[in-house]
C-alpha cells in the first residue's frame, strides 16, 4: 500500500555529495583548490580558515551593516546614502577603490578615523565615530576588510584573498 | 540582524564602578575577583585608549589556569592561548591568536572558561588530549561552537553572536518538527500548516496536485515538505482533500465584477509586499503571491478579503478595511495577472478536476487518498475536520545530544560513525539511512546544505544532560502570546500587529519592537500615525500598510500602546525643561557630530534614518524623556540599531533633543 519512491539511497548519497562540494566552503577559502569531504565536520570546521579569513569575514559584516549605505556595497564610496552626504557636507564618501590613495592613507590614521571620526583626522565631520559603538577587535577587523577592497578593486582578482598587508590596531 | 550594540563597555564600566558586583560574594575567591575586573576591562580601557594607546596590555592578559568551581571549569588552555582578549594578536597564527567576534565581551573566560563551550578536556597536558571532540563527534571550533550555546541559551531563537545556531532554531520551528518529533519538551504549538478544512472550496485541484507533488514550485519559500508520491496517490490524496467542503459555498453575491487596473493599484498603495513577495520580490515570511490567482477561486478570495478571521482564524493577516467594490478589484487583478499560465485550471462549476483517471472508481480514490492522509500524518501539522490530537511519530530530539553513535542503524552508508554526522546527513537527505523506500516516514525539505548544517547544530544543542546551574541558563518569552485588555486587545488581534511588530519580544521582527513605544511616542502622534501611517525610514523596503481604522479603532489603540507598552524606566525621566541655552548648543553637537549624514532637516540630509522634517516635526512624534535616553545610549533601547553611538552625557543629550524638537522653528538655520 505504501507508495515507492523514486529516490533510493545511493542517489541521495551522490546528491550530498555534489552538494556539499559546491558549498560547504567558507567564500574566503574558495578557489583555493582544497577538496572538501562531505562532512558535517567539514562543514562545520574552522581549519582552514586563517586568522585573515576570520578577520576578514567579520570586517565583512561589519561593513555591511555599518558602512555600506554611505561608502557602498564595494567601497566605491557609492552607497545609496552618498549623493544625500555630499549635498549636506559638499564631501563625497571616501572611495576604497584607489589603491594608490589608499597606501597614502597609513593604518594608524585609519583607525582614529574609524574609531574618533573624521573631525578627528581633520576630515568632514559626516563621517562619525565608532569607537564606542564597535569594539578595537572590529575596528580592526573592518579596516582589514577595507584595505582588502582596494586591493580587489585594483588587480580586479577575486576579492578578499587576504593578499593585504595586515592592519595593526592601536599603532 | 546580528550587530547588537549592547555596549561592553556598560558591563565593564558597571563593574569598575560598583566592585561588590563582581565581588568575593559571587566569585569562588579574591583572587578570581581581581583577575575578573581586570578581564573584563578591555574594554573600558578603549575609552582610555583613546588617549595613551601603550596603557593597553595589561588588561588582556590572562592566567594560564582558569578555574571557576560553579561551572567546574578548571581549564589550562590559556597556557598556550594568551592572548584570547588582545586584538594586536588577532592576525596571529594558533595557538596565538585572539578570539574573534564580540563573544568574549560578554562571556568572560575568566568566568565562563574555555571548555564549556569549546568542549576538549581543560585540564589536559597535552594538545591531542586537550582537543578531544565531543560526545556528537566533532571538535567544538569554529560554528560548532555554536551548538553549546544551547546548553544555556535553552529556547531563545534570536541569539546573539551564534547566527548558525539561531537560523537552525528558525528552520526548525519554522518547518514544525515538533509536529513529529518531540524537541525541548515543550507541548506543541498550533499547526503552522493552514486549516484544512473547506479546502475543497477554496483551491484549485489541479493546483493542489502540482503543490503536492513539489511546493517549492508554486513558491521558493513553500514550507510544507514533498512527500516523493507517486502521481496516482498524489491524485487519491487530492481526491480526498477535495471532500473537505464547507456546508455552503462561498457566494459571489453583493461583489461587483472587478476592475483589475485598480485592483492593482490598491495592491501597491496596501503594502501587501511589506509580507507578501510577488514572484520573489517583497517579503519572505508567507507565501508567494506570484502565482495565487491559479490557486484560489474567486468565490473564497472574495470572502476572504472581506471577513479575514471568519473565514481564516489561524491566518497571520490583518483585517482591511476594504470596500466590496475594492475587493472585487483587487481580486480581479490576482485573477488576470498573478496566474501560472502553465496549467489550466479546473472548473469548479462542473465538479470534474481535469486529473488523469488513475483510479477505476471516485469512492476508492477518497478512500486510498484518506488511507494515506491518516499514514502521512498530515494532521500534525494542518488542522483538518474531525481532526485528532498529536500523534508524534517521529524519534524525541529533545536529548539528541545524549544519543550514543552505537545505537544508530547506519544503513548502508558510510559515513564517519558520529552522531554528528548521522544528523547532518539525515537532515540533508532523510532517506539516506532508509533501506528500502517505504521505510522513510520523514518528508523532504530540501535544505541547502548550509541550512542542513545550521538544523544539525541546534538538534545537537538539544541536551537534557545540562551542567550549567540556573543562575547561567537563559529562556526566552517562548510562545506566549499577549495578554491584553478588551477592545485593545480585540483590535490588537483584528489587525494583527504582532504579525510584523513584537511586543518585548513576543511577535515578529519585521518592523520595531512597540514594548515601549508608549514611552517613546505622544499619544496623539499615535493616534495620527495610525490613521495616516508614513515612511519613517526610508532605506526601508517594507511598510506599514494602510487600515483605514475609524476614528474610535484608532483612539483605542493609541491610547492602549499608551497605557500598557511603554518603559516605567524612561517615564519615569518625565518631559525635560529646555533651558535657554539648549537648542543653541544642541545645534552645535548636531553639526559638529555628522547627524545630517543619516537624518534629513529640510531638503538636505541623509535616507539612513528618519528625516527630523517631512512626516511628522520631531516634537510632536517623541516625548523628551525617550529622546534624551535614546541619545544618550539608542544601543540600550535598540540593540542593532545603526546610529552610532556617540556616547552625550545627560546634559548634551537633553541639549541635542531641545535643538530637535525646536525644529520646525530652527529649519532654515540649521539647513545651512
Amino acid at each position: 500500500m505504501r507508495p515507492a519512491r523514486r529516490v533510493r539511497t545511493w542517489i541521495s548519497w551522490w546528491a550530498i555529495t555534489a552538494l556539499v562540494g559546491g558549498c560547504s566552503k567558507a567564500p574566503d577559502a574558495a578557489g583555493q583548490g582544497a577538496k572538501p569531504a562531505p562532512s558535517f565536520s567539514a562543514a562545520v570546521s574552522a581549519q582552514g580558515r586563517s586568522p585573515i579569513d576570520l578577520s576578514l569575514a567579520t570586517g565583512r559584516d561589519v561593513y555591511g551593516h555599518f558602512c555600506s549605505v554611505c561608502h557602498g556595497d564595494t567601497g566605491g564610496g557609492d552607497g545609496f546614502n552618498a549623493y544625500n552626504v555630499s549635498e549636506a557636507f559638499g564631501v563625497t564618501p571616501r572611495s576604497f577603490a584607489d589603491r594608490a590613495q589608499m597606501a597614502s592613507f597609513k593604518d594608524a590614521e585609519a583607525l582614529m578615523a574609524i574609531r574618533d571620526g573624521g573631525p578627528a583626522v581633520g576630515k568632514s565631520a559626516a563621517m562619525p565615530a565608532w569607537g564606542r559603538t564597535l569594539t578595537p577587535l572590529e575596528v580592526a577587523d573592518v579596516l582589514q576588510y577595507v584595505r582588502s577592497l582596494a586591493a580587489s578593486q585594483d588587480t580586479n582578482t577575486d576579492s578578499a584573498s587576504g593578499q593585504v598587508a595586515p592592519a595593526t590596531p592601536g599603532r | 540582524m546580528r550587530f547588537s550594540r549592547k555596549c561592553p563597555a556598560d558591563n565593564a564600566a558597571a563593574v569598575v564602578r560598583r566592585p561588590s558586583v563582581a565581588g568575593p560574594g559571587r566569585r569562588p575567591s579574591m583572587r578570581a575577583a581581581t583577575v575578573l575586573l581586570l578581564a573584563l576591562s578591555p574594554a573600558s580601557a578603549w575609552r582610555a585608549d583613546a588617549e595613551s594607546p601603550a596603557s593597553r596590555g595589561a588588561a588582556t592578559t590572562l592566567p594560564p589556569l582558569l578555574e571557576n568551581d560553579t561551572l567546574g571549569v578548571r581549564d589550562r588552555c590559556t597556557s598556550c592561548h594568551a592572548y584570547l582578549l588582545d586584538p594586536e594578536h588577532r592576525l596571529d597564527p594558533q595557538p596565538r591568536t585572539s578570539h574573534p567576534g564580540r563573544l568574549l565581551d560578554t562571556h568572560p573566560p575568566i568566568r565562563f572558561g574555555c571548555t564549556p563551550c569549546h568542549g576538549g578536556v581543560g585540564e589536559a597536558t597535552t594538545t591531542r588530549e586537550a582537543h578531544a571532540p565531543s560526545g556528537c563527534g566533532v571538535r567544538l571550533a569554529g560554528d560548532a561552537a555554536e551548538i553549546s550555546c544551547g546548553k544555556c541559551h535553552l529556547n531563545e531563537l534570536t541569539i546573539e553572536g551564534a547566527p548558525h545556531l539561531s537560523h537552525g532554531r528558525a528552520l526548525i520551528r519554522n518547518a514544525q518538527c515538533d509536529g513529529c518529533h518531540e524537541i525541548g519538551g515543550s507541548p506543541p504549538r498550533d499547526r503552522l500548516g493552514p486549516s484544512l478544512t473547506g479546502i475543497g472550496d477554496r483551491v484549485d485541484p489541479v493546483w493542489l496536485f502540482r503543490w503536492l507533488k513539489n511546493p517549492r514550485d508554486y513558491a521558493s519559500n513553500a514550507r510544507m515538505p514533498r512527500f516523493e508520491l507517486e502521481d496516482k496517490y498524489i491524485d487519491a490524496l487530492v481526491g480526498y482533500l477535495m471532500t473537505f467542503r464547507l456546508g455552503t459555498a462561498f457566494d459571489e453575491t453583493g461583489f461587483p465584477a472587478g476592475d483589475p487596473t485598480l485592483g492593482g493599484n490598491l495592491l501597491r498603495t496596501s503594502f501587501c509586499i511589506s509580507c507578501h513577495a510577488i514572484n520573489d520580490k517583497g517579503g519572505t515570511g508567507v507565501i508567494d503571491l506570484g502565482r495565487v490567482g491559479s490557486k484560489l477561486h474567486r468565490p473564497y478570495l472574495l470572502h476572504l478579503l472581506a471577513a479575514t478571521h471568519e473565514v481564516d482564524p489561524g491566518t497571520a493577516m490583518p483585517q482591511y478595511r476594504f470596500t466590496s467594490s475594492q475587493i472585487a478589484d483587487v481580486v480581479a487583478y490576482l485573477r488576470k495577472e498573478l496566474t501560472d499560465p502553465s496549467f489550466e485550471s479546473a472548473d469548479p462549476a462542473s465538479g470534474s478536476d481535469k486529473l488523469g483517471t488513475y483510479w477505476p472508481a471516485e469512492s476508492k480514490r477518497v478512500d486510498v487518498g484518506r488511507r494515506l492522509f491518516k499514514e502521512l500524518r498530515c494532521g500534525n501539522c494542518h488542522v483538518f475536520p474531525g481532526g485528532e490530537g498529536w500523534i508524534r511519530i517521529g524519534p524525541v530530539l529533545s536529548k539528541l545530544a545524549e544519543k550514543k553513535a552505537a545505537d544508530i542503524s547506519w544503513g548502508t552508508t558510510t559515513f564517519p560513525r558520529t552522531l554528528a554526522e548521522f544528523v547532518w546527513h539525515k537532515v540533508g537527505s532523510p532517506g539516506v539511512y532508509a533501506s528500502a523506500p517505504h521505510q522513510l516516514k520523514m518528508p523532504i525539505y530540501d535544505f541547502t546544505p548550509e541550512e542542513a548544517k545550521d538544523v544539525t547544530i541546534a538538534l545537537l544543542a538539544q541536551s537534557e544532560a545540562r551542567t550549567p546551574p540556573d543562575e547561567f541558563l537563559v529562556r526566552s518569552h517562548g510562545d506566549e502570546s499577549l495578554s491584553l485588555p478588551a477592545d485593545f486587545g480585540r483590535l490588537v488581534q483584528r489587525y494583527r500587529c504582532t504579525s510584523c511588530h513584537a511586543v518585548n519580544g513576543i511577535g515578529r521582527n519585521i518592523s520595531c519592537d512597540l514594548g515601549a513605544e508608549g514611552s517613546r511616542a505622544r499619544r496623539e502622534w499615535i493616534y495620527k500615525y495610525l490613521k495616516q501611517p508614513y515612511t519613517i525610514r526610508p532605506m526601508l523596503t517594507a511598510r506599514m500598510p494602510i487600515f483605514n481604522l475609524t476614528d474610535e479603532e484608532a483612539g483605542i489603540l493609541a491610547d492602549g500602546i499608551t497605557k500598557y507598552w511603554n518603559d516605567p524606566q524612561i517615564d519615569a525621566l518625565g518631559d525635560f525643561p529646555v533651558r535657554p541655552s539648549d537648542p543653541e548648543t544642541g545645534r552645535k553637537i548636531f553639526e559638529g557630530s555628522g547627524c545630517l549624514g543619516c537624518h534629513q532637516i529640510g531638503a538636505k540630509g541623509g535616507y539612513v534614518g528618519p528625516s527630523f522634517t517631512s512626516g511628522s516635526p520631531v516634537v510632536e512624534r517623541f516625548r523628551s524623556g525617550w529622546l534624551v535616553r535614546w541619545l544618550e545610549n539608542a544601543h540600550a533601547l535598540k540593540p542593532d540599531v545603526l546610529e552610532p553611538r556617540f556616547g552625550f552625557t545627560r546634559d548634551q543629550a537633553q541639549a541635542l533633543a531641545a535643538y530637535l524638537m525646536a525644529l520646525p522653528q530652527n529649519e532654515r538655520v540649521s539647513s545651512r
